[in-house]
């Protein structure tokens, strides 16, 4: 009955590998020489770690990022052979299987750097690393004293190359003044340590400090790299920054969508009301369907409240009840349903389209958010 | 004695920017101030030549639009019923650095596209 092979529930993720190609294409034209970290973290935000990494590099990103070590595992796991960053400081028991798994250490402390220097010479060889300098973000990184004395150990060990230095933007998708003007005293921060780092004698071929936000709206921080995760997937961090890419002919296309097929469908009187709660009552005489997706597949259940809506057969039907575990329930009214139509919950149907950019402003969070909190029971099936 | 400082047009299809709204919730927000909101009322004719009109002058500013401000740049109605642009933060301080000192708006529209020009002058 699914129309996906080996899916024994109807509910499932296509990722759409054109739109993938598609975004780096737009945004490798966007940055020229910067190079692309495709930041494949959280499961690829969703969309499948190893579809969405094994794409992103056959389409021409220079390197991965994760968060953490079992991500960057993973990645090699299925065979991607890619520069991998990890884009936190690894605990110090876990810097070996880092280094055994060849991925790129991130350094922003003096502890982290001597467990790095430890670890690379107990395995010999020669082991990139980037140091970080925290600018402003103070979640990681070192300040410029201690990334000074960083270097001066990191350059003591024979088995380490000081490939990369970088930083991180909190404020870069912000169109305030003061926000913006913070952006850039980073930059300068940052080139204050560079410039410090070259007076002793250490060169990073590897710059870094643009995430998708400021390598779109602050062009002086793109270096030789930039670290682009949510635009790669489609989205932008800011909703005005499409009007900048339209300028320039440019678009992104969102590359996941959600799909379900109705499982259940009944007629009910008007009055009647569905699921836990009994929130809400039917307005009139209405088929009332049942998806087989819930909040354990990350369909907020603040959704409901918002007046979210999913597609089916190219109309809006907005939910008839409260978001459930495993199932939503969908007020078709007047509309003629089948078991097993389907139900796209976010993505094109027809004319119609749910984007994530709606779901999260129903469930007043960010698209970062809705995409990381689609559910692992969920299928990520990849599609042209 | 003032003298033309920089010149700025933009055409939208109205269509499209309809569409591009809808995908982002938080799109309209973004553009227009809450009295552009107001005068439009969700007519999308109204808001794309706004639209247009905010672009034009970030034209005439050479301004790139990446990470701009578009509640810099906010069509206003005069007494008069007239379009009419008011700048504040980074577009006046833009205007100011090229010595701007007056604009002139005008906005048209058909169902299907919607343009703008402004002209800048200056002293």
């Amino acid at each position: 009955m699914t129309p996906v092979e080996g899916i024994r529930r109807p509910a499932w993720a296509e990722i759409s590998l054109s739109a993938l190609r598609h975004n780096v294409l737009a945004l490798r034209s966007v940055l020229g020489p910067t190079q692309i970290c495709g930041v494949v973290k959280a499961n690829g935000y969703g969309h499948g770690a190893v579809l969405a990494a094994s794409t992103l590099v056959d389409s021409g990103v220079a390197g991965l990022a994760v968060a953490i070590v079992d991500e960057g595992v993973e990645l090699r796991d299925a065979g991607i052979t890619a520069p991998i960053l990890l884009l936190a400081e690894t605990p110090a028991d876990t810097v070996g299987d880092a280094l055994d798994n060849t991925l790129t250490l991130t350094i922003g402390s003096l502890d982290g750097a001597r467990a790095a220097a430890a670890a690379a010479r107990e395995r010999g060889g020669r082991h990139p690393v980037h140091v970080k300098l925290d600018t402003g973000m103070h979640r990681m990184g070192a300040d410029l004293a201690t990334a000074i004395k960083i270097l001066d150990i990191l350059s003591d060990c024979p088995t380490l190359v000081i490939e990369g230095f970088y930083s991180h933007f909190p404020v870069a998708d912000s169109l305030a003044t003061a926000d913006q003007e913070f952006s850039l005293n980073q930059i300068a921060a940052f080139d204050a340590f560079v410039t410090a780092a070259a007076a002793r004698g250490v060169v990073a071929p590897v710059l870094h400090l643009a995430n998708s936000a400021a390598a779109l709206s602050l062009p002086t921080s793109r270096r030789s790299m930039a670290r682009i995760g949510l635009s790669l997937y489609g989205h932008l961090p800011e909703p005005s920054y499409v009007t900048a890419l339209e300028e320039q002919g440019l678009s992104l296309r969102p590359a996941l969508s959600l799909h379900a097929q109705v499982t259940a469908v009944r007629q009910l009187p008007a009055g009647e009301r569905a699921s836990y709660g009994r929130r809400r009552a039917l307005p009139g005489p209405s088929t009332v369907a049942t998806v087989p997706f819930g909040y354990a597949d990350g369909y907020p259940r603040r959704l409901f409240d918002a007046g979210a809506e999913v597609l089916i057969n190219g109309r809006r039907h907005p939910l008839a009840g409260a978001v459930t575990m495993d199932q939503l329930v969908i007020d078709c009214g007047d509309a003629s349903i089948q078991v097993g139509d389907e139900v796209v919950l976010l993505g094109r149907q027809g004319d119609e389209e749910i984007t994530a950019e709606m779901w999260a402003h129903w469930a007043d969070t960010i698209t970062w958010e809705i995409l990381c909190g689609i559910g692992a029971r969920v299928p990520r099936v990849a599609v042209g | 004695m003032s003298s033309t400082v920089g010149i700025g047009i933009d055409l939208v299809d109205v269509d499209r920017f309809a569409k591009v709204l809808r995908r982002r919730p938080r799109l309209t927000e973004r553009l227009f101030t809450a009295g552009e909101r107001h005068d439009c009322n969700g007519a999308p004719q109204r808001m794309a030549a706004r639209f247009a009109a905010k672009e034009a002058v970030w034209k005439a500013l050479s301004v790139g639009l990446g990470g701009v401000n578009f509640h810099d740049v906010a069509v206003e109605r005069a007494a008069s019923g007239a379009p009419e642009l008011v700048l504040s933060a980074r577009a006046l301080t833009r205007a100011a650095e090229l010595g701007i000192t007056n604009w002139h708006l005008s906005l048209t529209h058909t169902p299907v596209s919607a343009g703008a020009i402004v002209i800048a002058e200056g002293e």
